[in-house]
């Protein structure tokens, strides 16, 4: 039981770590940024950014941990 | 506002009847060269991908080194942003009545540089280098009667049409 919830709170701790980052971007690059590219720049980021989380968490949730630890 | 029209090139700080003249960063290799070896990073991992495919033991491990992959593409996507994030921040913007530079040296440090129109004594540009003449970016270096004396502007791109614009704007003020 501690164990899972070690992991659910490392869990949180690595995705706040991430979204704040990734907050972080968008907002200093609209915030900041003068003209329409740095703009454009946050928008393709952003889509790029949620493209790639939402792939991790999938290939993640497709891991199957019992076939990987026992030996075949 | 669209980002995909014409833009006035608008910043935090202007002043009323302030009006944006040029928007300029540093030369574009500066950005394209360290993200082109991010991307020879992920040819590599994606390389290593192919490679590894080949063997037996592949199948079983496949999913661990997907999820694996999509992290480190995620990695990836998100170090080639933080280096966007400091070239696109990293600004001289020539207004009618100064010079502002602005320095994004990370999330939170930022140093901006003002200087006024009026203020300035003398222009000079340095372009030094082979690679610099056929790339065609350079350094200006601005002589100031102000508080600071010297403004330093490392590898801009077409630093004499960069040293002309500052000029025009100078005589149009004064």
């Amino acid at each position: 039981m501690s164990q899972k919830i070690l992991s659910n709170i490392l869990f949180v701790i690595i995705l706040s770590i991430y979204l704040w980052y990734t907050f972080a971007i968008v907002y200093h690059l609209i915030r900041f940024g003068v003209g329409t590219k740095p703009k454009r720049m946050a928008l393709i980021f952003f889509v790029g950014s949620f493209i790639l989380f939402s792939a991790t968490v999938i290939f993640y949730l497709k891991i199957n941990w019992q076939d990987i630890l026992i030996a075949k | 506002m669209s980002i995909f029209t014409f833009s006035k090139n608008t910043f935090e700080g202007q002043l009323p009847g302030e009006e944006t003249i040029l928007v300029t960063r540093k030369h574009w290799i500066f950005l394209v060269l360290p993200l082109f070896l991010i991307f020879f990073l992920g040819a590599i991992i994606l390389a290593f991908t192919f490679w590894i495919s080949s063997f037996s033991w592949y199948e079983r491990f496949s999913p661990i080194w997907q999820f694996i992959l999509s992290l480190i593409f995620l990695i990836l996507w998100n170090l080639g942003f933080w280096w966007i994030m400091i070239y696109s921040l990293n600004t001289i913007i020539i207004t009618n009545k100064r010079i502002i530079e602005n320095k994004q040296l990370g999330l939170f440090k930022h140093i901006v540089n003002e200087l006024q129109l009026k203020d300035i004594q003398d222009i000079s540009v340095k372009i030094i280098g082979p690679f610099a003449h056929l790339m065609n970016y350079g350094d200006i270096e601005v002589q100031s009667a102000g508080t600071v004396a010297k403004f330093f502007f490392n590898q801009l791109p077409w630093p004499e049409k960069i040293k002309n614009v500052i000029m025009e704007q100078k005589i149009k003020e004064s």
